[in-house]
């Protein structure tokens, strides 16, 4: 992670770097700053959520690809403390009012990067409508038995039109390489 | 555009196919089978067909009894085919709810291969479903568990497996012909590039929900549905995936590492700079086998080496690097060839000699088509059983995996995990929209 970030979000000279060549109009430096953003951490999540959204489609595309490029930096092996790092901003997306898309990358992103202290946390996003699918599909990838019993409360109190999903993520959840397949879909 | 959601479970679409059912002409007797699930050798085979658009349409039988596609227009160009009077519907699970029918073609995109073929052998359908095999190693381990649990014939549609030039070329490499083999060269054209598109509602033709199926929701963009969708790294993962399940298959047979798997993997690319496709267009990914050891790479672009005493590259193919020779074998799939100087030998008595069809027909594709009929009367494996089909797409699989990492990977072959990496481990599977689930 670069040496410069505080790890807690906010955001650095070097963040800041980041975010200018992601929105300059040459899309060979868009993509350089894309492929080397992986070191830049948690400061750079969420000025880069918020030009995922851009209407400038190339601005987005290397704004996205840069953001996972953090992510799955941060989750490297060993990099726990940049991975909660990462989390922690990337939550703080997910929770905002930003749009959709955004959002809903955010909570896919925590699936590579959270561990189960975030699991409560992304938990209360099930009872969200509008990314409630996306925080169960997110939190169906975290390990762990802390983030198991998330789900295991969740579904006993989770609306009756969305519990099956729930239930589904459960089942999932069960699934061993040695048997998964044999049991017929329900 | 308006977000929808696959709304119903598989027990309500039971429920409400059940109704729907008891008006529906019973359209072939189901009582043809010599016993459950094994069809006598004079017996009618019932097909039908799910995905029926691309290769899928290759598939088509002309009595089939049932045609499955989520595109309306797909299904019209289909039944045009077939004689009588078939089932057309948009949901997979009516034709595995059809008691009458013995087996399935699945030729829809990639990220519906695994759970169908999964469903299917529960629902007792024999399978040929289109390669690659699977998405992901939850899924491959999915098929096999299924396929021996319901013991289901299933052949997956890597048809270079039944190809002469394979044959020719596993039976020379096999029995020493270029001595012992430490790298295989494998390469293939870029993958392509294109335009944004727009986002949009789906036309109404089109169940977009269901041609969604399992996928995290995304807005409706033409640019990304159907043949497009071999461009989008989440669901049809480049031509590592595709072409490379064909050729990467032959380089396992020839080389005989059905059995064995890749210790380490590591890949980079580049992707394309504009444009709502997010594969790279350029790819070098490497996997190292131990026991014996040897390496293999895939590169792209293609057209690395001119065929001997012909005009041209090679667009896509394989080089195999013995210790006392090479071997330059030419695509992978149905239009495979071989140098003439495997072609022109014959396997000693006790050496190696791979599969023969007993009767086997020129175009490869239906030879290999053939190969799974006869299966299904035999009850045998096919030669692209699910097994093989599976260890064929670990390799693509992981290396995309390694890609988007951006990291040099160590995978266990037995465990069938990636040594020390959380987060790699974490993309064995993919959560499933509900309610599709495995």
């Amino acid at each position: 992670m670069n040496p410069g970030n505080n790890g807690h979000g906010g955001q650095t000279a070097e963040a800041a770097a980041l975010i200018d060549k992601i929105k300059n109009p040459d899309e060979s430096v868009r993509y350089a700053a894309w492929q080397a953003a992986g070191p830049e951490g948690a400061s750079a999540v969420a000025p880069l959520a918020d030009l995922v959204a851009s209407d400038d489609k190339g601005v987005a595309k290397a704004a996205k690809g840069a953001l996972d490029n953090v992510a799955h930096y941060g989750a490297r092996p060993g990099g726990h403390s940049d991975a909660h790092a990462v989390s922690v901003a990337l939550l703080k997306l997910a929770q905002s009012s930003r749009p959709y898309a955004v959002r809903a990358q955010a909570l896919h992103l925590l699936g590579f990067t959270a561990d189960s202290r975030m699991a409560a946390e992304i938990g209360k996003l099930l009872e969200d409508e509008s990314v409630r699918e996306e925080a169960r599909m997110g939190r169906e990838r975290i390990p762990r038995k802390a983030s198991l019993s998330v789900l295991n409360k969740f579904a006993a109190k989770a609306p009756s039109d969305f519990r099956p999903n729930v239930a589904q993520s459960l089942h999932n959840r069960a699934l061993m390489p040695k048997t998964v397949g044999t049991e017929p879909a329900r | 555009m308006k977000r929808t959601r696959a709304g119903t479970s598989r027990r309500d679409f039971l429920t409400g196919s059940a109704t729907a059912f008891a008006g529906m002409p019973y359209l072939i007797p189901g009582g043809v089978l010599a016993r459950p699930g094994r069809p006598g050798a004079n017996d009618r085979i019932v097909y039908a067909h799910i995905g029926v658009g691309g290769m899928g349409s290759s598939h088509i039988v002309q009595d089939a009894a049932a045609l499955c596609d989520v595109d309306g227009e797909h299904l019209k160009r289909a039944a045009i085919r077939v004689s009588g009077s078939p089932l057309l519907t948009k949901d997979y699970r009516e034709i595995l709810d059809r008691k009458d029918i013995d087996a399935v073609t699945i030729g829809t995109p990639d990220h519906w291969h695994g759970i169908m073929t999964v469903h299917a052998c529960q629902a007792g359908k024999d399978v040929y479903s289109e390669k690659p095999t699977c998405k992901t190693i939850q899924e491959g381990q999915a098929m096999v568990n299924a396929v021996n649990y319901y013991k289901r014939v299933v052949q997956i549609g890597s048809q270079g497996r039944s190809g002469p030039a394979a044959r020719a070329a596993a039976n020379f490499v096999r029995n020493g012909q270029i001595g012992k083999v430490s790298h295989v060269e494998v390469w293939h054209p870029n993958n392509a590039t294109g335009g944004w598109g727009a986002e949009s509602d789906p036309p109404p033709v089109l169940d977009y929900d269901m041609w969604l199926g399992p996928l995290r929701w995304r807005p409706y963009n033409e640019r990304c549905v159907h043949g497009n969708f071999r461009w989008m790294m989440d669901i049809g993962g480049g031509f590592i995936r595709d072409r490379g399940n064909h050729v990467l298959s032959c380089v396992m047979l020839i080389m005989g590492a059905d059995k064995t798997g890749p210790v380490s993997v590591e890949a980079t690319g580049q992707p394309d700079k504009t444009g709502c496709w997010d594969v790279p267009v350029t790819m070098e990914a490497k996997w190292e086998f131990k026991n014996p050891d040897w390496t293999l790479t895939w590169s792209q672009p293609g057209s690395r080496y001119p065929f001997p005493n012909r005009k041209g590259y090679i667009d896509w193919g394989a080089k195999f690097f013995g210790d006392r020779d090479t071997l330059l074998f030419a695509n992978g799939d149905g239009g495979q060839d071989v140098e003439e100087k495997a072609k022109e030998y014959n396997p000693p008595a006790g050496g190696f000699e791979a599969y023969k069809d007993p009767t086997p027909v020129q175009d490869v594709t239906e030879r290999h088509r053939r190969n799974w009929r006869r299966c299904i009367r035999t009850r045998e494996k096919p030669i692209m059983n699910i097994e093989v089909g599976y260890n064929t797409i670990i390799l693509p699989i992981i290396a995309n995996i390694a890609y988007e990492l951006k990291r040099k990977l160590r995978w266990d072959p037995v465990a069938q995990r990636f040594v020390g990496d959380e987060e790699a481990n974490r993309m064995l599977a993919n959560p499933y929209r509900a309610p599709f689930h495995l």
